[in-house]
């Protein structure tokens, strides 16, 4: 479930880039949950054909996904509809395309993410459309069918990097509830069915709209056969089989395969694809940790862990996977030494800086077994929680001061403690003390917890000790950044609308340029373009700060 | 008093009791005096000790949680000489209370006096040295009372981090800062070799105990400057702890701590169209001043 200032960035984000009414579509699922068109209109009133508009927008971009739920066969007044479901967290995401774009530019070169820009602009996209995209910046015949090989190219290689795939289905269908349950439907039934439904850990919204609409595994990453070169080419297996047949036999199968291609071509041609979310989530895990890792112990290290990611990274199922594939020295050796970075690296450090990892204290790996010069897989979940507990607490420091957050790791240490206890190991005297916790408690980085010791709660027979509960605190913290990354946004819409003046004579100057009209009247006077210079640089800031929070987001709503 | 017939057996026992305390050098326990004095029933044994400590011609003290009895010296029973039974009373309840002391309020609860009746006889006491008022450190003003030859515990006086009552931060700063450059130019030292380059710098006048190192050493691996880790030490033969430079120290800043909301008090009070707006926020005005 996200957070309210989750929610409300994400709104923020709608509006912003789609406008008031996409944006007054999207609060409305976001914060009252999953609706029909009819419910929608009632809500929002807006007409059916600006509806229809709106959750086209939010679909094409993948903020919002529909499906469908069938009439329930015992009660025939029941009849199909439509839902609509806001996904948060994709939109959040949003956030992170700049990053996805410098990530695959810098993989992948310029085309690749020329490609991914068109994807990211229209959301969804057939190949087709891909390539008339880039055809439609130039006029030369030549330049285009180069241009439109380069971006076959680019998609194939996105798509085998997983950062491109199948969009998922437009309006997958609920499947009514099982057999057994239609079938008896008593009134005990219903209410069983109820009682069971609260009980079992309930499937979120979002949740259940993502599952319904995932592509299978094996269709998502299945490149289109126009891609791969197939049409023209050597004749397939089935082709050559046939061959040995009966002429008419063959004409007719052959007639029956060219109809079957073209269709399957055509069914190509419709299928459009989208930015894979999941693998930059992926991708920016393994480097944030690769990074921790290597900081804090050291570049072996660091190459060590980041080689045993990248080898694993096939196996891994979901983003936030507990555990990396096993990996043994000596493969991580062989991958390194065939690396242009890592050729020097003996067996022996390598060993060493996995056994230093392996430690009670680090415990960033564990040893499988001792195959290959011991082999290793890497503790992902514990890095990830080492990497939160580090900015929480640098985060405690920065805004409770040293003592705060020697008090917040030392009840990290000792899980609960009084606050007499807390105040002798911490060395600070008991009235600062009391005076920290109880600033700590207020801010909801610490947690106080009684325990009467006996039924009547009085004070002097009640210890009262305090802990730091790392889920509940991660939770609040983030919350507290989508807050604060919603301020960044907010207070350089304000800057910009207190230039705006400022900036359409700008605009204007610069559209003057462009049409040629060299010496335009219009000029800047030199307060006007100090004031400019002031502007670019508090956006320049506002707008870094917000990648940078938006990394660390990340670390705290996906990894 | 009634004096006492110099030849009942009752002043018999109590003069045997009394030569065998003066005989023995660190005093003698009760176990002693019935080992000495087989024939003698243990209640008789008992008042006889009684009248000896209310003449002050016996003083009671505690070692190793064992009871001893020895004489006490001249110049004792001078101070003692003339106080009366609620002075006495008093005395004892102070003595009670051993080297955590006892405040007025508690004096006047247990011994059932008046106010103005207790403060004169703390007067007395503490004049005659009987008795000596401490100041503690829990709480500044409250002063509890203990026998005057009594050292204070250090959960009154604080022990080594108070100076006069009063918490000694930049002491405890000083020394944090010796420890930490010690172990950062080290790389690897245990509790001892830190003591000991302590001392030698200078940086504290008073003598530390072991564990007062440690208790400093500690805030630097909660602080995560510092970590401790038990590593196998030829020297000793055995495992030692060794403390070192934690390679999990906290970040200096973030991407969070490093844009005003991330480290703002009204975080939670701000909102776009409330009073308190990142359009209208003074730290963001200050930020975005070059
Ligand atoms: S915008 Fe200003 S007032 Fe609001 S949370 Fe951020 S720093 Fe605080």
């Amino acid at each position: 479930m996200p957070s309210k200032h989750a929610k409300k960035l994400a709104c923020e984000i709608v509006v912003d880039q789609f406008g008031e009414q996409v944006g007054k579509v999207c609060q409305t699922l976001v914060f009252k949950g999953q609706h029909s068109l009819p419910d929608l209109g009632r809500v929002t009133e807006l007409t059916p054909p600006q509806l229809r508009n709106c959750v086209l927008v939010l679909s094409q971009h993948n903020c919002v996904q529909a499906y469908r739920v069938e009439p329930d066969a015992e009660n025939p007044r029941t009849r199909p509809q439509v839902l609509y479901v806001a996904l948060v967290s994709r939109i959040l995401q949003r956030l992170r395309f700049p990053r996805m774009l410098l990530h695959v530019k810098e993989e992948l070169g310029p085309d690749a993410e020329a490609v991914l820009e068109g994807l990211i602009e229209h959301g969804r996209l057939s190949v087709g459309q891909l390539v008339e995209r880039a055809s439609a910046r130039t006029e030369d015949e030549a330049e285009r069918s180069a241009q439109s090989e380069g971006v076959k190219e680019a998609f194939k290689q996105l798509v085998q990097a997983r950062y491109v795939e199948k969009a998922p289905q437009a309006e997958p269908v609920l499947p009514p509830a099982s057999e057994g349950d239609t079938k008896k439907g008593t009134r005990i039934n219903a209410r069983a069915r109820a009682a069971a439904a609260k009980a079992s850990v309930v499937e979120s919204e979002e949740a259940r709209a993502v599952r319904l609409s995932a592509v299978s595994d094996f269709d998502r990453f299945r490149l289109p056969s126009s891609v791969l070169g197939l049409e023209n080419g050597a004749p397939t297996a089935a082709e050559t089989k046939a061959l040995s047949r009966t002429k008419r036999k063959r004409e007719a199968e052959l007639a029956e395969q060219a109809a079957q291609a073209a269709k399957q071509k055509a069914d190509e041609e419709e299928l459009v694809w989208r930015v894979n979310y999941d693998e930059f989530t992926r991708r920016f895990r393994h480097e944030a940790m690769s990074e921790f890792v290597e900081e804090r112990m050291g570049p072996t290290a660091g190459a060590a862990v980041r080689t045993m990611l990248t080898e694993t990274r096939g196996q891994e199922q979901s983003v936030a996977e507990k555990a990396s594939g096993p990996v043994s020295v000596e493969a991580i050796h062989t991958i390194l030494r065939s690396s242009p970075a890592g050729s020097a690296l003996p067996k022996s450090s390598i060993r060493t800086a996995l056994e230093q990892l392996a430690e009670e204290g680090s415990a960033m790996v564990t040893k499988e077994n001792e195959l290959g010069g011991g082999t290793y897989a890497v503790d992902m979940a514990h890095v990830v929680a080492e990497m939160r507990e580090r900015e929480l607490e640098s985060v405690v420091r920065n805004r409770f001061g040293q003592g705060a957050c020697r008090i917040f790791r030392l009840l990290r240490m000792k899980r609960m403690l009084e606050q007499k206890q807390i105040g002798e190991m911490a060395m600070i005297p008991i009235k600062d003390t009391r005076q920290l916790l109880y600033t700590l408690l207020k801010g909801h980085y610490v947690s106080l917890q009684e325990l009467a010791k006996t039924a009547d709660h009085v004070a002097s027979r009640t210890f009262y000790l305090w802990r730091v509960n790392i889920p509940q605190v991660s939770e609040h913290a983030l919350d507290e950044m989508y807050h604060g990354a919603s301020n960044l946004r907010n207070r350089l819409q304000h800057e910009l609308a207190q230039e705006k003046e400022l900036l359409s004579i700008c605009d204007d100057m610069a559209a003057g340029n462009a049409a040629g009209e060299h010496g335009s009247h219009v000029t800047l006077t030199s307060a006007q373009r100090e004031r400019l210079e002031q502007f670019r640089q508090v956006a320049a800031v506002l707008e870094s700060s917000l990648l940078a929070l938006e990394k660390m987001i990340m670390l705290f709503s996906d990894f | 008093m009634a004096k006492a017939d110099p030849d009942s057996a009752v002043f018999r026992l109590e003069e045997a009791i009394a030569n065998l305390c003066q005989e023995s050098d660190g005093g003698v326990t009760q176990k002693m005096l019935q080992d000495e004095l087989p024939d003698i029933p243990l209640e008789e044994l008992g008042s006889a000790l009684n009248v000896l400590l209310s003449r002050h011609q016996l003083q009671m003290y505690t070692q190793a949680s064992t009871l001893y009895y020895k004489p006490v010296n001249q110049e004792d029973r001078v101070r003692f000489r003339g106080l009366g039974s609620e002075e006495m009373l008093v005395y004892q309840i102070i003595q009670a209370s051993q080297n955590m002391g006892i405040w007025t309020r508690d004096l006047k609860l247990r011994s059932n006096l008046q106010q103005p009746q207790i403060t004169k006889i703390i007067k007395t006491l503490e004049g005659r040295r009987l008795i000596k008022a401490v100041k503690s450190v829990a709480s500044k003003n409250r002063k509890v009372y203990m026998l005057y030859e009594i050292e204070p515990s250090r959960e009154i006086t604080g022990g080594a981090w108070y100076t006069e009552q009063e918490f000694d931060a930049e002491f405890i700063g000083v020394l944090r800062e010796a420890v930490k450059k010690f172990v950062e130019n080290q790389g690897k030292v245990t509790l001892e070799e830190i003591a000991a380059f302590v001392k030698s710098s200078g940086a504290t006048k008073v003598d530390l105990r072991l564990e007062d190192y440690q208790q400093v050493a500690n805030t630097l691996v909660y602080d995560g400057e510092v970590e401790e880790i038990s590593e196998f030490d030829p020297d000793e033969d055995a495992d030692t702890t060794f403390y070192r430079m934690s390679p999990m120290s906290v970040p200096e800043t973030n991407a969070f701590t490093s844009i005003p909301c991330g480290v703002c008090p009204v975080l939670h009070e701000c909102s776009d169209d409330g009073l308190i707006s990142p359009a209208t926020c003074v730290y963001y005005q200050e930020w975005l001043q070059f």
